[in-house]
C-alpha cells in the first residue's frame, strides 16, 4: 500500500506538483499515464527517494519513506538502464537477494526459474554492461520479483521487451498482484493499459493526479486521456 | 561560430561556466605574476636570465595538457562516433579540438610572461621572441602528439591499440615529470647551469627552428589526419567496444557491500592501472628528488625521511579519494536498502586494502635498503598501516562530502581535490610530529610518537564513524 499526502516538488521556480494526495491499495495493478515530460518519473522518484521531494509525506505499507525500513517494502526499476553495469547478471541478482534479506536457497531456485522464463539463463554470467537494452530490462525485472518487496514501482517496464517477454511479464505481474501485492508502473501504450491493469492513475495537464477504474475499453480510455491529460499548458519538465 | 560551439559542446559534453572560466583565468594571471615575483625577489639577478626557464616551463605545461587532451578528446572519446553520423568531416573535428587547445596554450603563455614586463622593459623585442618561441614550440608539441596518436591508432591492431594509448600517455607523463624534476633540481642546486643554458640559447635562431618544425609538422599532420584520422579513431573505438563474451565464474563473495566495492575497483581499469602506476611514480619521483637534493642525512630526525615516504604513499590513494565520484552506481543506492553507513566502511576498507600494497612495497624497499632494525621496521609498518587507514578514511569522507553532480565530466579534477587535501593534511601532520619531538618534547623519539599519533587518528576516525551515524545519512 502506498499513501501520498500533500506531495510537492519543484525544479527551481517551476512547480511540478503542488500538494498532491492519493493512495494506492494492495492487490491492484496501477498504470501511471500522462504526456511526455508531465512528471511521471518525477512522481515515481519522489515516492522512492524521499530527498527528491520538496514537501509532503509518503507512506509505504504504513512506514514513512524517510525511514530506512521502508526501503525493504518496495522495489523500484527506474527508466535508466545503466544500473550495476559492473556486475554480472548473476552477481546483481544475488546482490539484490542479499540486500533484501531473502532466503538464499529459495532465491537460487527463483533465479533459475525467472531467468528461464525470460530466456536469460545463458547470459547470467556475463556483465550487464554487455547486455542489450531488452536483456538489461529483463534482469532488472527479475530482481524486482526476487526482492520480495510488497510494492513494485516500475518506470516503463515494457520498454525494450520482445512480445514473448511482454506476455511473461504481464503474467508474472498478475500473479504478483494476486499474492496480495501492489504494482505501479508508468506507461505510454494505452492498449496495454486497457488489456492489463486494474486502475489507471492519470497526471492531467494541471499536474493533478486522479485515478479511475480501468474501463476495459480503448476508445473510452483514450477519450479521458485526450480530454484531461493532453496539451499541457506550460512547458514540459 | 555557433555551429562550432555546439559541436565542441557535443563532442566534449562541455558545459562551460563563465564564472569558472573567469576564475581559472584569474588564477593563471596570478600564477604568472607570482612566478616572476619569486624569481625577481629570491634568485640572483638579472631577471632576463629566467625567460628561458619560464619558456621551458610553459612548453612543459602545454605538452602535459596536449598529451592529456589530444588522445582523450580525439581518439578515445565516444561522442565523436555519434557526430560522425552527420555530414561532419574528421578534419573539422581535429581542427576544432586542436584549435581550442592552441587557444588555451596561448592563454597559458601570455599568463606566464605578462608580469615580466613589470620588472624589465629594456629588451621587449627579445622577450616577445621568447614568448613566440614558447608558443610555436607548444603548437609543435600538439601536432607531434596528434601525429603520434594517429599513428598509434593506425599501426596497432584492434586488440592492443588501447594499451598503446595508455603506454603513450603515461610514458609521456613520466618523461615530462622526470625531465621537469631533473631540470628544476639542476637549476636550483647547480650554480651556473642557467647561465650556461642562456649562452646556448639564441632566441632568433631557436624561433626560426621552431617555426620550421611547426611548418613541417603541420604538413605531416594535415596528411596524417586527412588519410588516417577516421580509421585510427574507429580502430581505437573498436578496442573500447570489444565485448568480453567469456563467461565469468560465479562470485565467491557473500557480502553485498564487499561485492559492490570489489567490482567498482576491479572493473575500473583506469582506477587500478592509471592511478596506482601514477601514485607509485609520484612517490618514486618525490623520493628521488629528496634523495638527490636533501640526502638521507639531511633531515633533522632519524626516520623522518622514511615517515615522509610512507605518508606520501598513503596520501595519494586514488581508490579512496574517488570512492564515491568513481562509483557508477552511486545514484541507485538511494532507492535500495543499502546502508550508506556500512557502505562508507567498506569503501574505506577497500581503499585501505589497495593502498596497503603500495605501503608494503615501499616499506619493504626502505627496510632492505636502509637495513632498519626489526623493532623499528615493525613500528614503521604499523605507522604506514595506521596512516594508510587514516588517509583512506579521510579520502572517502572528503569525497562523500564533496559537492558533485551526476553528470560531472571534469576528469582533471576527478577526486584530485580530495587527494590533494589528504596529502596536504598527512604531510602537515608529519611535519608537526617532527616539530613536536624536536622542539617541545625532545625526550620522545619521533618514530614512537608518530606511531602513537597515527593510531590515535585512526581511533578518532573510527569512533566518529561509529558514533556519528547521522553524518552518513542512514
Amino acid at each position: 500500500m502506498i499513501k501520498i499526502t500533500d506531495l510537492s516538488k519543484k525544479y527551481g521556480d517551476k512547480t511540478i506538483f503542488e500538494k498532491i494526495s492519493f493512495s494506492l491499495d494492495n492487490r491492484r495493478i496501477y498504470a501511471l499515464v500522462g504526456i511526455n515530460g508531465i512528471g511521471k518519473s518525477t512522481l515515481l522518484n519522489a515516492v522512492t527517494q524521499p530527498f527528491s521531494m520538496d514537501g509532503g509525506k509518503v507512506e509505504i505499507d504504513g512506514i514513512d519513506n524517510q525511514c530506512f525500513a521502508a526501503k525493504f517494502h518496495f522495489f523500484y526499476v527506474p527508466d535508466s538502464k545503466e544500473m550495476f553495469l559492473n556486475l554480472t547478471g548473476d552477481e546483481y541478482l544475488k546482490f539484490i537477494t542479499w540486500i533484501y534479506r531473502q532466503d538464499g536457497g529459495k532465491a537460487e531456485e527463483k533465479i533459475k526459474w525467472l531467468s528461464s522464463a525470460f530466456k536469460l539463463e545463458r547470459s547470467l554470467n556475463e556483465y550487464i554492461a554487455n547486455y542489450s537494452l531488452g536483456m538489461k530490462q529483463k534482469v532488472y525485472l527479475i530482481a524486482a520479483f526476487l526482492s520480495g518487496a510488497g510494492n513494485l514501482i516500475l518506470d516503463e517496464p515494457f520498454n525494450g521487451l520482445d512480445p514473448e517477454s511482454v506476455a511473461v511479464l504481464k503474467k508474472l505481474l498478475m500473479e504478483y498482484r494476486d499474492a496480495g501485492n501492489l504494482v505501479l508502473f508508468s506507461i505510454h501504450n494505452l492498449d496495454l493499459v486497457v488489456n492489463f491493469c486494474d486502475n489507471v492513475v492519470f497526471i492531467d495537464k494541471q499536474r493533478q493526479v486522479f485515478q479511475a477504474q480501468n474501463p476495459r475499453n480503448f476508445e473510452q480510455l483514450e477519450a479521458v486521456f485526450f480530454q484531461r491529460c493532453n496539451h499541457a499548458d506550460d512547458e514540459s519538465v | 561560430m555557433i555551429i562550432k560551439r555546439t559541436l565542441y559542446k557535443t563532442i566534449l559534453k562541455n558545459k562551460s561556466n563563465p564564472i569558472i572560466t573567469l576564475s581559472l583565468l584569474m588564477i593563471e594571471i596570478y600564477m604568472g605574476y607570482l612566478v616572476w615575483y619569486v624569481l625577481n625577489l629570491y634568485l640572483p639577478k638579472p631577471i632576463s636570465n629566467y625567460r628561458l626557464l619560464v619558456s621551458i616551463w610553459v612548453i612543459w605545461i602545454c605538452a602535459f595538457v596536449a598529451v592529456y587532451k589530444i588522445p582523450d578528446q580525439l581518439f578515445t572519446n565516444r561522442q565523436i562516433k555519434d557526430i560522425l553520423c552527420f555530414p561532419v568531416s574528421g578534419r573539422k573535428l581535429v581542427l576544432l579540438v586542436v584549435g581550442r587547445l592552441a587557444c588555451s596554450q596561448f592563454g597559458i603563455t601570455i599568463s606566464a610572461f605578462w608580469s615580466y614586463f613589470l620588472y624589465d622593459c629594456t629588451d621587449w623585442a627579445l622577450t616577445v621572441i621568447v614568448i613566440l618561441f614558447s608558443l610555436v614550440s607548444s603548437w609543435v608539441v600538439d601536432l607531434l602528439v596528434l601525429i603520434a596518436s594517429t599513428t598509434i591508432g593506425n599501426m596497432l591492431s584492434v586488440f592492443c591499440v588501447g594499451y598503446g594509448f595508455i603506454i603513450f600517455q603515461y610514458g609521456a607523463f613520466l618523461l615530462l615529470t622526470l625531465s621537469a624534476g631533473g631540470l628544476a633540481s639542476r637549476i636550483l642546486f647547480w650554480p651556473g647551469f642557467l647561465a650556461q643554458m642562456n649562452t646556448i640559447f639564441a632566441p632568433n635562431w631557436w624561433l626560426l627552428i621552431a617555426m620550421l618544425a611547426a611548418l613541417l609538422s603541420a604538413c605531416c599532420s594535415y596528411f596524417c589526419v586527412r588519410d588516417g584520422y577516421i580509421r585510427s579513431y574507429l580502430n581505437t573505438q573498436n578496442f573500447q567496444g570489444r565485448k568480453t563474451n567469456k563467461r565469468i565464474a560465479p562470485t565467491k563473495i557473500k557480502n553485498p557491500y564487499l561485492l559492490l566495492e570489489w567490482k567498482r575497483v576491479l572493473r575500473n581499469k583506469e582506477l587500478i592501472f592509471f592511478s596506482n602506476i601514477k601514485n607509485i611514480l609520484t612517490v618514486l619521483v618525490l623520493c628521488n628528488l629528496l634523495l638527490q637534493n636533501l640526502g638521507w642525512k639531511g633531515l633533522p630526525e632519524k626516520y623522518a625521511l622514511e615517515l615522509f615516504l610512507l605518508v606520501s604513499c598513503c596520501g595519494v590513494n586514488t581508490i579512496s579519494s574517488t570512492a564515491y565520484s568513481s562509483d557508477p552506481n552511486r545514484a541507485y543506492v538511494s532507492f535500495l536498502p543499502i546502508s550508506t553507513h556500512r557502505l562508507f566502511l567498506w569503501k574505506t576498507l577497500q581503499g585501505f586494502a589497495w593502498g596497503e600494497i603500495t605501503v608494503l612495497l615501499f616499506w619493504l624497499g626502505v627496510t632492505l635498503v636502509r637495513a632498519i632494525p626489526m623493532t623499528n621496521a615493525c613500528m614503521l609498518l604499523l605507522y604506514g598501516t595506521a596512516m594508510n587507514y587514516g588517509c583512506s578514511w579521510l579520502g572517502v569522507f572528503l569525497d562523500y562530502k564533496m559537492p558533485r553532480t551526476p553528470t560531472s565530466t571534469n576528469e582533471l579534477l576527478h577526486g584530485n581535490i580530495s587527494k590533494v587535501i589528504v596529502l596536504f593534511a598527512s604531510i602537515a601532520l608529519t611535519i608537526w610530529e617532527i616539530y613536536f619531538t624536536r622542539q617541545i618534547a625532545r625526550f620522545i623519539s619521533l618514530l614512537s610518537f608518530a606511531v602513537c599519533v597515527s593510531v590515535c587518528a585512526v581511533m578518532v576516525e573510527f569512533g566518529y564513524w561509529l558514533l556519528c551515524r547521522r553524518a552518513f545519512h542512514d
